[in-house]
């Protein structure tokens, strides 16, 4: 009998005491659990004890960065990545174990239902604004993640594999505040990338972002099928690359 | 020097970071009245270091809070002031030139409203952006309404119409602050259209929020204002879409099952 793959769960964090325990907890079906404290002030890195072999702690300013740093921290060679406001049902846990034992391939997609508050809305998320399923599970020499603030890209090399079939439970927003808030800081952290890439663009074609954004969400991914969630989804992915804008521009102005 | 004194009266809910650079600018003054509601920063150590009347309570609704500062006001004239605003001096000649002369019961204050160090002219709207306010008052000519926010009040006596000198009102140093304060100010509203019954149907809402940013951006000129005036539109848009969807979709359904659809 050959061993089977060893498996590292990796989570990076930024003060998340309030829901780390959450996440840790639904892990242990990995063989390592990596915990990335990048300059927490709160309780999470006596939370991490409790649940983490291997826990790094620095500061990264770069998210790209910090999940590098993340990925590098793990044996593998599979790792899962999963952030501190996910959970993975037993059902997905023996999904991913099954699948690094058979595939051929070097990753994989993971399906999510995100929640708001306790409702779970399924349709509407996209224009990188919320995520329908995402590249988590991977061999760790396949990813790495690009330098941009938010929404960083990804490098890959190996061969891409089906996409899993349970899903992981994203708590993206625990109200409309939340959302707000999430609105508000990504664009913040954007108006700063597009700064420093010294291309702002233009208002017009940022307007016109908004309306194809929101067609997309609202009627391409059946937003409108969520109600007013589903609008404010739209709205809001609607609205990150415009205010991105206008915040980049009102501080040159 | 004339006998007539003037009570400065504000509202503070954990404002220490606005509240001492207000308090510096009312020095005009005879007495401050400052109202504690439900403070856990450190409101109260800087009122007290300016000698101000305080009372310290948890007020469930605006227009009760804003009655207990005038009632405490021992003045003869009210200037209400919140804690993000700033009286200019020019403004507080003005507020001491038109007390003494006593020609009328009160009058309007108009409102600079500052972005950073942006003055933004244009592009005010709806309930966010005040543009002028009735804020200097006989001592029993206002009185307001039970309300959380941007709530209605009665007036007696003779108008003495605008100043001409505008109140200086922080809304924030950037545009997230802007959007910050609307996110505040929609969460409470909500709870409040809940309470009165008041939430209405998404499309009528939609409707609105977009009248509210046509309003800002063309009717009252916002798009003078260049990147600002657009995200100002956008913030007062947002005001009454946030306002009732947050009522409908969170306080609504978390209240017994009551309004909502």
């Amino acid at each position: 009998m050959s061993e089977p793959p060893r498996l590292s769960a990796v989570v990076s964090i930024h003060n998340e005491e309030d829901r780390l325990a959450a996440c840790l907890e639904k892990l242990a079906f990995a063989d390592e659990i990596v915990v990335l404290l990048d300059r927490c002030t709160d309780r999470s890195l006596e939370i991490a004890r409790q649940f983490s072999d291997r826990i790094i702690e620095g500061a990264w300013p770069v998210e790209g960065d910090r999940r590098n740093a993340g990925i590098e921290a793990c044996a593998g060679p599979w790792v899962l990545e999963v952030d501190a406001d996910e959970h993975v049902s037993p059902e997905l846990a023996e999904e991913i174990r099954s699948t690094v034992r058979q595939t051929r391939s070097d990753w994989h997609e993971i399906p999510v239902d995100n929640y708001i508050g306790n409702r779970l809305v399924r349709h509407g998320w996209g224009a990188s604004y919320g995520k329908a399923a995402y590249p988590g599970l991977f061999k760790r020499d396949v990813k790495r993640w690009g330098r941009q603030r938010v929404h960083p890209r990804l490098e890959w090399s190996g061969k891409k594999g089906d996409m899993l079939t349970n899903r992981l439970a994203h708590f993206v927003d625990r109200d409309i505040s939340d959302m707000v808030r999430r609105l508000d800081s990504y664009s913040t952290a954007r108006a700063r990338d597009l700064r420093d890439a010294g291309d702002i663009g233009s208002t017009a074609n940022n307007v016109r972002r908004l309306f194809s954004r929101f067609i997309k969400c609202y009627i391409g991914r059946r937003g409108y099928r969520e109600g007013g969630y589903g609008f404010l989804i739209a709205l809001f992915a609607g609205l990150y690359p415009l205010l991105s804008h206008l915040k980049a521009k009102a501080e040159l102005d | 020097m004339s006998e007539i004194k003037i009570s400065a009266a504000l509202n503070v809910h954990n404002e220490e970071t606005n509240l001492k650079e207000c308090l510096e600018t009312l020095g005009f003054a005879d007495e401050i009245v400052v109202i504690l509601d439900n403070c856990t920063d450190g409101s109260k150590e800087i009122a007290q270091a300016f000698n101000a009347k305080m009372e310290e309570g948890v007020w469930e609704f605006e227009g009760e809070r804003r009655n207990r500062a005038i009632a405490l006001a021992s003045g003869d004239w009210i200037f209400e002031i919140d804690p993000d605003e700033r009286v200019p001096a020019e403004l507080a000649d003005e507020i001491f030139a038109k007390t003494g002369a006593g020609d009328a019961d009160f009058y309007l204050i108009p409102v600079g409203n500052y972005v950073g160090a942006r003055h933004v002219r244009y592009g005010w709207a709806g309930n966010f952006g005040k543009v002028a306010y009735v804020g200097l008052f006989r001592n029993g000519a206002k009185n307001w309404h039970r309300g959380r926010v941007h709530l209605g009040f009665d007036i007696t006596g003779k108008g003495g119409g605008t100043l001409s000198a505008p109140i200086i009102r922080h809304l924030g140093c950037s545009i997230s602050d802007v959007l910050r304060r609307v996110d505040r100010c929609t969460t409470s509203r909500a709870r409040e259209l809940a309470e009165l019954g008041e939430v209405s149907g998404y499309a009528g809402t939609i409707r609105k929020s977009l009248g509210w940013f046509i309003r800002s951006y063309l009717t009252k000129r916002g798009y003078r204002e260049g990147a600002i005036g657009l995200a100002i539109a956008i913030c007062v848009g947002l005001c009454p879409l946030l306002s009732q969807f947050k009522a409908k979709l969170e306080v609504s359904s978390s209240a017994a099952g009551g309004g909502g659809q």
